[in-house]
């Protein structure tokens, strides 16, 4: 029956099929001829995806961009009387709230602030409320300076004036300094015991010459002073006599007085522009010679620690203990090498004095003290110092030796230091000379009980005809508790309409217009000068500039608010280049075991999702695996042996049964895989054995070996003679790159067994057609090929293994290394140094610093570096490998 | 015309291989007397349980192009890379038999697969020219035997290219892309590599499957060229090719060797009908 339906149905069928279609096209409009609705769902997911990505960028950029690009300063008049200046980061309107019982007060608009200043404020931002800011209370002072400080940050001022001192010329310098030493020589002179033990005669004269320097120094400062001021010309000089505070006008004083100290003095806007245009580069080289020579003299305090591990690593070496103490030598050597400067010293006063009665007074002096009391005093010196090394009589030659060394290089490193120390005293003294004074707002008091008159009589003559104007159309201001009051905001209008000399004069004549306070800045202090509210356009790019060289190539300063980042971006660069060299090759080669060798079945799948499931594995585990396996087992074993690391050794007995029978497992291991080797269709139940034994033996033979090196009972480590300092046993770039090898190992294992996988086998018969042997075709013909994805997988590994912070909080990275861990010193790369690391410190920045408000600009530009030199990265090896791509596909039509 | 085994029988060969009975070959007389290159001596072959290959044996004289046909699935290219034991990559293989290459074993315990292979060309279906340059792909089996005189390669690639009759089209541009060929081309140089280490068999397994047919009429001159030289022996599913190239036919079906014969014979005048019906293309 059914068969007869069926076919009855086809008949119909058929004949229906013989009709014509007659199926008319839709005219008109339809939605479904001008796409399918899958086409607009896909596309606006892809939109929604873009979105997501786009405004993830646009915030970075936005807020990351305009950090370094200099704002205007506005300058602020609040209602309780006081002053308050600052750049504009974002307003926000207030509405007056329906519980608030004063709404009128409550609505406007609310100013966010960078008011800086932070020694005079403490604080970085400040948020202004309505109610708080006088009507129109907003000024911008067309004078105002920004000043980038080394320290505290930026200051938001109006420059006053620059005071100076003098310069004196070289040949006072010289007799100044050499007078100094002296001095210092006598004080040093006189703590010796053969001073205080020694005849009258001598005493006398030793006090006579004390008094005779102190005279003859006081008297060369001074004569440098009147010859400075002389030379100085008529340049606005102050000077201060000696036992005197108060500074006078040069005139006021006699200048035939003995002198104690004089500066120049400078007001005038453009010439303290100049001035500061001048002043700050040479601040900027000494500042560079300065921390060159502080690095020299740590790397003098290096050279020391050597010598005293060196010390320890004889003591090791020979297994006894030093019988004396190391530190006891220091005061003799420092005492020995002082005694030797003496003739020096003498011969540059006595070229200073020339031939007067001073010049024998020295000449007296010291040739007694040369005949008779230094050699006695280095005798005693180097009695005691060879009683100090009496008990080494009876130790080991190596330690001996040891010691004897430490010697010598502790009075090298001693005298080494003397002229650096010199040096960067001299230095610090010259960059502290001028100072710029400011005036800021003073936040702290209150101004009250101006007059409009007051202020126009003090001035008057100073201040310029619109101002005097304005002050008249002014009305009288009216408040709560005063009837006639100047308000800050008024005095602000009249700063701003007269010149610096004004406000000088405004500022000096009365102590009653106290909302603006004077501020001194050392020249040290400054990094940068602007005049931000008259900077061009040019002008903020080049300072924009500027501050993004100085953000990517300096130290940071100010706990990272401050400065550049580059040890960070030098960490992060070279961390992941390391990680990047530790993973590939690793990645490469079990990939290449898993798809060309192996030929599937259960334990490699198994072993494949385990790959697989590592990449879930979330990353702090990794940090915590890495900081017990790298820094706390292998760094441990590395500095300190087993001991280090806590492990028992073997006896040697022990150790050398297990390397015996290890060898012999090897052995038999290699015999059994050399005889159980050959083609399948060749394999016998025989040879199946023998190749999983073979297996097995190996598995046997690497675990023994490993146990044999971790039991060792010969090893004590390499950096035995450090601890408990840890040197690999701690965090440290080498073990980051590799914690994070490991997080992106299944990255790369998967990546390259697709590119393996894509490599076509027609090439692989071809080749071993050829009669290339397996290895002969992965390397020429499979490698090459799988190439530009392997490079893929790397790139991958590379950008996930730069952005990871948490396993890094834990391996090494530190918000503050001065070291690099990649440096020009000997062996260049130092992989147990801990390092900086831009996503650590985006994390140390926006979470962990005290002012995260502050820091919050660096954290965003941080965030843009990073993701450029991610993308850095990634453009490079996208590059590369298109490049290779293209070289295999060839031009096929 | 000499046929070996149950010729009496009345069956057809097709009946009884599918009643599962023995079947042997029909051998042409001719082919009795010539001397073997390649010798295969009741061969058999498994894929796992399945299997491929039933007790072949022929032997394929030197110097001259023996043609393989039969029906897809019939065990020719099976045969073929069993010659060059190509068929060990595949996992679950196994034999029973022979296969001499000039009267020594492949099979033996101590031959190195990889110096048999060098013993051999082979030339697969679709053009398969290494990612490099034309010049690296021809002098590929030198460089993997470690030769790194560059007059050597040289001289060798000339060689090879023009036994490939590929020289005239290529040789002003030896160092670019092999991949950039025509694939014409490209196959004669793969035939040019597999005679570039100067093989004594030439295994060439459908080499004009994906070629267009002036490039066929190509590689077919091509192969005329090689007679004499090289044993040829070439698996093909195109008659008209095997009866232009070949000098010996082999008609395998279902994992035997049904007729082995001399070209003109086994097109004009087969001993066995099922080869008639093959060749004539009522079956298959």
């Amino acid at each position: 029956m059914s068969n007869m339906t069926t076919s009855a149905t086809s008949q119909e069928q058929t004949e229906q099929n013989k009709q014509p279609r007659r199926r008319a096209l839709q005219s008109g409009f339809s939605l479904l001829a001008r796409a399918e609705p899958q086409i607009w769902f896909t596309g606006g997911m892809l939109a929604v995806c873009l979105a997501m990505v786009v405004s993830l960028m646009a915030l970075i950029l936005a807020s990351g961009l305009p950090t370094f690009w200099p704002q205007p300063v506005d300058w602020l008049a609040l209602r309780d009387g006081t002053l308050d200046a600052g750049e504009a980061k974002a307003t926000s309107v207030v509405t007056p709230s329906k519980e608030s019982t004063e709404t009128e007060n409550e609505s406007g608009i609310s100013f966010y602030y960078r008011t800086e200043n932070f020694d005079l404020t403490k604080t970085h931002y400040r948020w202004f409320k309505p109610k708080d800011l006088l009507t129109s209370g907003i000024v911008r002072i067309p004078q105002t300076t920004l000043i980038e400080r080394f320290e505290w940050g930026h200051l938001y001022c109006i420059p006053l004036r620059i005071h100076e001192p003098l310069e004196a010329n070289e040949a006072d310098k010289t007799s100044i300094d050499s007078f100094a030493a002296m001095d210092e020589l006598l004080k040093f002179l006189s703590q010796l015991p053969s001073f205080s033990s020694g005849d009258d005669a001598l005493g006398e004269a030793f006090t006579k010459g004390t008094q005779r320097t102190r005279e003859l120094l006081d008297r060369a400062k001074s004569d440098a002073i009147h010859r400075s001021i002389s030379q100085a010309g008529s340049q606005n000089v102050q000077v201060r006599a000696a036992g005197e505070q108060a500074w006078r006008p040069k005139s006021e004083l006699e200048l035939s007085a003995p002198l104690e100290a004089a500066r120049a003095i400078v007001t005038a806007p453009e010439d303290i522009r100049t001035r500061v245009a001048k002043v700050l580069p040479i601040v900027r080289s000494q500042r560079k010679r300065l921390d060159q020579l502080k690095r020299e003299l740590s790397r003098l305090d290096v050279r020391i620690s050597k010598l005293r591990i060196a010390v320890r690593q004889a003591e090791l070496d020979t297994a006894s203990v030093l019988p004396i103490q190391l530190d006891g030598a220091h005061y003799l050597l420092e005492q020995r090498n002082q005694l030797k400067q003496i003739s020096a010293a003498k011969t540059q006063v006595l070229s200073v004095l020339k031939d007067s009665n001073d010049a024998k007074l020295f000449e007296d002096l010291f040739s007694e003290f040369e005949q008779k009391q230094a050699p006695a005093e280095l005798a005693s010196i180097e009695k005691q110092l060879s009683d100090w090394r009496k008990p080494l009589g009876v130790s080991p030659q190596p330690l001996r030796d040891a010691v004897t060394n430490y010697e010598a290089g502790y009075s090298e490193v001693i005298s080494a230091k003397q002229p650096i120390q010199k040096q960067i005293t001299s230095l610090q003294a010259e960059l502290e000379r001028g100072e710029l004074i400011v005036c800021v707002p003073n936040d702290a008091r209150r101004i009250e009980d101006v007059s409009k008159d007051d202020l126009l009589q003090t001035a008057s003559g100073k201040i310029a005809q619109p101002v005097i104007d304005l002050l008249n159309a002014m009305d009288t201001p009216v408040t709560e508790d005063s009837g006639n009051v100047l308000f800050a905001s008024d005095a602000l209008t009249l700063v701003s309409f007269s010149d610096n000399l004004a406000t000088n004069h405004i500022l000096s004549v009365s102590d009653k217009l106290n909302f603006l306070a004077e501020h001194p800045v050392g020249y040290h202090e400054l990094v940068r000068v602007l005049p931000v509210n008259e900077l061009t356009v040019g002008g903020k790019l080049s300072v924009y500039f500027s501050r993004w060289a100085e953000f990517l190539f300096e130290e940071p300063r100010e706990a990272n608010t401050l400065g550049g980042i580059f040890p960070a971006i030098w960490g992060t660069i070279v961390m992941t280049l390391i990680m990047t060299i530790a993973v590939v090759p690793f990645g490469v080669m079990a990939a290449l075991y898993l798809r060309e060798y192996t030929n599937g079945g259960t334990l490699v799948a198994i072993i494949r999702i385990s790959i697989n499931n590592l990449a879930g594995v979330p990353s702090i585990v990794y940090g915590v695996f890495g900081f017990s396996f790298f820094c706390m087992t292998i760094g441990s074993f590395i500095d300190g042996g087993p001991k280090g690391a806590d492990i028992d050794v073997w006896p040697s007995a022990t150790w050398y049964l297990v390397l015996w029978s290890t060898v012999a497992i090897g052995t038999a291991a290699f015999l059994f895989s050399f005889f159980s080797s050959g083609p399948f269709h060749a394999q016998t139940k025989l040879k199946h054995g023998l190749a999983r034994a073979a297996f097995a033996l190996w598995l046997v033979c690497l675990m023994a070996a490993i146990a044999l090196i971790a039991k060792s009972p010969f090893f004590d480590g390499f950096y035995a003679a450090q601890l408990p300092n840890p040197t690999f046993g701690k965090g440290g770039l080498l073990w980051a790159s590799l914690t994070l090898a490991l997080l992106t190992l299944p990255v790369v294992i998967v990546a390259t067994e697709e590119a393996l996988a894509a490599v076509p086998n027609s090439l692989r018969e071809g080749s071993l057609a050829c009669g290339a042997s397996k290895w002969q075709t992965i390397r020429r013909i499979v490698l090459p090929h799988a190439r530009p994805g392997i490079l893929t997988g790397a790139i991958l590994a590379m950008a996930r293994g730069a952005g990871e912070v948490a396993p890094l909080m834990l391996v090494g990275a530190l918000p503050n290394a001065p070291e690099l861990p990649m440096d020009s010193e000997f062996p260049f790369f130092h992989g147990s140094r801990n390092f900086m690391h831009l996503g650590y410190q985006i994390y140390s920045l926006g979470f962990q610093s005290q002012n995260s408000e502050a820091a919050k600009p660096m954290v965003f530009t941080c965030t843009l570096l990073l993701i450029l030199i991610v993308a850095t990265l990634n453009v490079a090896a996208v590059f590369l490998r298109t490049r290779l791509r293209r070289r295999f596909q060839g031009n096929q039509f | 015309m000499k046929p070996i085994g149950n010729e009496k029988s009345k069956k057809s060969r097709l009946e009884m291989i599918a009643a599962g009975e023995k079947v042997d070959a029909v051998i042409h007389e001719e082919l009795l007397n010539c001397e073997p290159a390649v010798e295969v001596q009741h061969f058999n072959l498994w894929y796992g349980k399945k299997q491929a290959l039933h007790e072949i044996s022929m032997s394929i004289p030197r110097g001259k192009v023996t043609a393989l046909i039969g029906p897809s699935g019939c065990g020719k290219s099976t045969l073929l890379r069993s010659v060059n034991r190509m068929n060990d990559l595949i996992d679950g293989l196994s034999i029973r038999g022979d296969i001499l290459l000039s009267g020594e074993s492949i099979f033996a315990p101590g031959v190195d697969v990889i110096e048999l292979r060098k013993r051999m060309g082979m030339v697969f279906q679709k053009p398969n020219p290494f990612p490099m340059s034309i010049f690296e792909n021809v002098v590929y089996p030198l460089r993997i035997d470690g030769q790194r005189d560059r007059k050597t390669l040289n001289s060798v690639c000339e060689q090879s290219l023009r036994g490939a009759a590929l020289w005239n089209e290529v040789h002003e541009r030896l160092s670019e892309s092999g991949l950039g060929l025509s694939g014409g081309q490209q196959q004669r140089l793969c035939i040019a590599r597999a005679i570039a280490s100067d093989p004594e068999v030439l295994l060439l397994d459908e080499p004009c499957s994906a070629l267009d047919p002036l490039a066929t009429g190509k590689i077919e001159d091509l192969i005329n060229d090689l007679k004499g030289r090289y044993t040829v022996l070439i698996v093909t599913h195109n008659m008209q090719q095997a009866a232009r190239v070949s000098d010996y036919t082999a008609f395998m079906y279902l994992g035997r060797l049904i007729e082995f014969g001399v070209t003109s014979q086994m097109f004009q005048k087969p001993y066995l009908k099922e080869t008639e019906d093959y060749v004539t293309g009522r079956f298959g």
